[in-house]
C-alpha cells in the first residue's frame, strides 16, 4: 500500500515533524499542519492572523464577524491544509485570498445588507483612502500609496470599492453613476498599472 | 446565460479577481479559465496585486486563538489494538492525512497478507440524505428495537467506532454472550458495487463479522465471541473479501 509523501525534500519533512517551527518556512509550517501539529498552526497563526484580521475587519467593518472569517479561515487550513500549493505563492497571500472570498460572501448575504448599507453611508462620510493605517510595511505603504496614487481617480475608486467595499463591478457602477463596461475595464487597467508598478522590473514585492 | 466569447471574459477579469462579480458571471468565467492558460494567468496577476493592496498589518484580537485552539480537530491517539504475538504486531505510523498523507496504522499479519487500519479522510463525502437514513431505519425496526435493548443492557459493552480524524463515529454494543449490534448510521453512503465490512479482533486474529452493504443506516447484528477485542469497518468491493488490504474507516476498541 502506498504510503511515503514523496512530497518535498526530507529535511522539512522531519522538521515539520518534531523541529522548532518559529524558524521555519511558512510550506514546512503547513506541512506540520497536515501532521496535526497545533502548535504550527498557532504560529501561522501569530504570523498572519493579524493581517487576516485586519482584511475582514476592512471589509465587515465589523470586528465580531472579522473575527468569524479568521476563525473560519484558519479552521479551514486546519482542517484541508492540502488546498495550499506552496509554488502558487505564500501564505499569506492565500490566506488572504480565502479570508477575502468569505468577507465577500458575507457581506452579500441577505442578513448583513442592512448593516452595509449603514456602512456605506459612513464610508462616504469618512471618504478618502487611507492606506497608512492599513500597511505593515512603511516602505511598502508608501509603494502601494504611490501606486494607487498615480492611478486615475476612477480606476483607483473602482478599485477599492470593489475590493476593500467587497462590491460587484455592477454595485461600484452604480455607485460611481458610470455605464458598468467602463467600470469593469477600469478595474482591469488599473490592476494592470498597479502590477507593473509594485511587481515590475527589479521592483519585486514579496508578501 | 450564454457563455461569453474570450474577449468579453477578458474584460471582465479585473472584476472576477477581486470577487466583484455575482456569482452566476463568476461560473462563466471559471469555465472559461478552465480552457484559457492565458486568461488564467491574467487572474493570478491582478490577484497577485490585490493581496498586496489587502495586505495589511495590525494585531489578532486577544483571544481569538484561544476560541480556535479549542476548535481543532485533535490528533487521533495512536491505536493500539493486542494481537496476538503469532499473528504480529500493529505499529502505528507517524500520523499522515488526507491522500497523500492518510494516517495508516499496518497490521503486520503475515507475509501472505496484511489488514490495513488507517482513517477515512476528512474529505468523506455524506451522498445519502437524511431520508435514506430514516427510511433504512424504519426498515430494520426490528433490529433496531433489539440493539436498543442490547444498549440497555447493564451487562453490555458499548463501543465507540471513530474515523482517526474524528469526523465519522459509530457505536456497537456487545453482550456478555459475544452478540453484538453496529448501528451505522453515520456511515457515509458508498458508490454501487462497494459495501462496508465489519472486522473483529480476536484471539485468534482478525475476523470479518460480516457484510453491512453500502448504504448508511444499516444495523448489523453479529457475533463477536467472548474474546472479542476491537471492531473496525472497512470499505471493500460488494461480496467482501476474506483479508482486507483497505484501511479501516472506523476503529473502536472494547472496553
Amino acid at each position: 500500500m502506498s504510503s511515503e509523501t514523496g512530497a518535498g525534500s526530507e529535511q522539512p519533512v522531519a522538521m515539520a515533524i518534531d523541529g522548532d517551527l518559529t524558524e521555519c518556512s511558512d510550506a514546512v509550517l503547513v506541512v506540520a499542519i497536515s501532521r496535526y501539529r497545533q502548535e504550527a498552526l498557532a504560529e501561522a497563526y501569530r504570523r498572519h492572523a493579524g493581517a487576516v484580521f485586519a482584511l475582514a475587519k476592512r471589509l465587515l467593518a465589523d470586528a465580531a464577524m472579522a473575527e468569524e472569517i479568521v476563525q473560519e479561515v484558519f479552521l479551514r487550513i486546519w482542517n484541508q491544509p492540502e488546498k495550499f500549493d506552496s509554488e502558487r505563492g505564500t501564505l499569506r497571500s492565500y490566506l488572504l485570498a480565502q479570508c477575502h472570498g468569505r468577507s465577500v460572501d458575507v457581506l452579500r448575504s441577505e442578513t448583513s445588507r442592512r448593516a452595509r448599507e449603514e456602512r456605506d453611508v459612513r464610508r462616504t462620510a469618512e471618504k478618502g483612502y487611507d492606506l497608512e493605517h492599513e500597511v505593515l510595511d512603511l516602505s511598502m505603504a508608501e509603494r502601494i500609496k504611490e501606486a494607487m496614487g498615480s492611478l486615475p481617480e476612477i480606476e483607483r475608486e473602482a478599485i477599492s470599492l470593489a475590493y476593500f467595499g467587497g462590491h460587484t463591478y455592477r454595485e461600484v457602477a452604480d455607485l460611481l453613476d458610470q455605464p458598468e463596461g467602463t467600470v469593469k475595464s477600469r478595474i482591469r487597467t488599473g490592476l494592470k498599472r498597479l502590477r507593473s508598478e509594485l511587481v515590475g522590473a527589479g521592483n519585486g514585492i514579496d508578501l | 446565460m450564454r457563455p461569453l466569447a474570450h474577449d468579453e471574459i477578458e474584460e471582465v477579469l479585473g472584476a472576477y479577481a477581486l470577487n466583484a462579480v455575482d456569482s452566476d458571471e463568476a461560473a462563466l468565467v471559471e469555465q472559461h479559465l478552465e480552457g484559457c492558460p492565458r486568461c488564467r494567468s491574467e487572474v493570478a496577476g491582478h490577484r497577485e496585486v490585490a493581496t498586496l493592496l489587502g495586505n495589511t498589518g495590525g494585531d489578532a484580537p486577544a483571544g481569538l486563538w484561544d476560541r480556535i485552539s479549542v476548535q481543532l480537530e485533535e490528533s487521533p491517539p495512536p491505536m493500539r489494538l493486542d494481537l496476538p504475538g503469532a499473528l504480529g504486531t500493529i505499529t502505528p505510523l507517524a500520523p499522515r492525512r488526507r491522500e497523500r498523507s492518510n494516517r495508516i496504522v499496518a497490521v503486520a499479519l503475515g507475509a501472505a497478507a496484511a489488514l490495513a487500519i488507517g482513517v477515512l479522510g476528512a474529505q468523506v463525502v455524506r451522498q445519502q440524505d437524511q431520508l435514506d437514513r430514516f427510511e433504512a431505519a424504519i426498515e430494520d425496526g426490528s433490529l433496531l428495537s433489539a440493539a436498543n435493548v442490547a444498549l440497555r443492557d447493564p451487562e453490555a459493552t458499548k463501543v465507540e467506532l471513530t474515523s482517526a480524524d474524528g469526523t465519522v463515529s459509530v457505536t456497537a454494543v456487545v453482550l456478555s454472550d459475544g452478540t453484538g449490534y453496529l448501528m451505522a448510521n453515520e456511515l457515509p453512503g458508498l458508490e454501487g458495487g462497494r459495501t462496508y465490512q465489519l472486522w473483529g479482533q480476536t484471539s485468534t486474529g482478525l475476523i470479518s463479522l460480516g457484510l453491512l452493504g453500502g448504504a448508511p443506516g444499516a444495523i448489523l447484528p453479529f457475533e463477536g465471541g467472548t474474546d472479542l477485542a476491537a471492531l473496525a469497518v472497512t470499505a471493500e468491493e460488494a461480496g467482501g473479501v476474506v483479508q482486507s488490504e483497505n484501511p479501516a474507516v472506523v476503529v473502536g476498541e472494547l472496553g
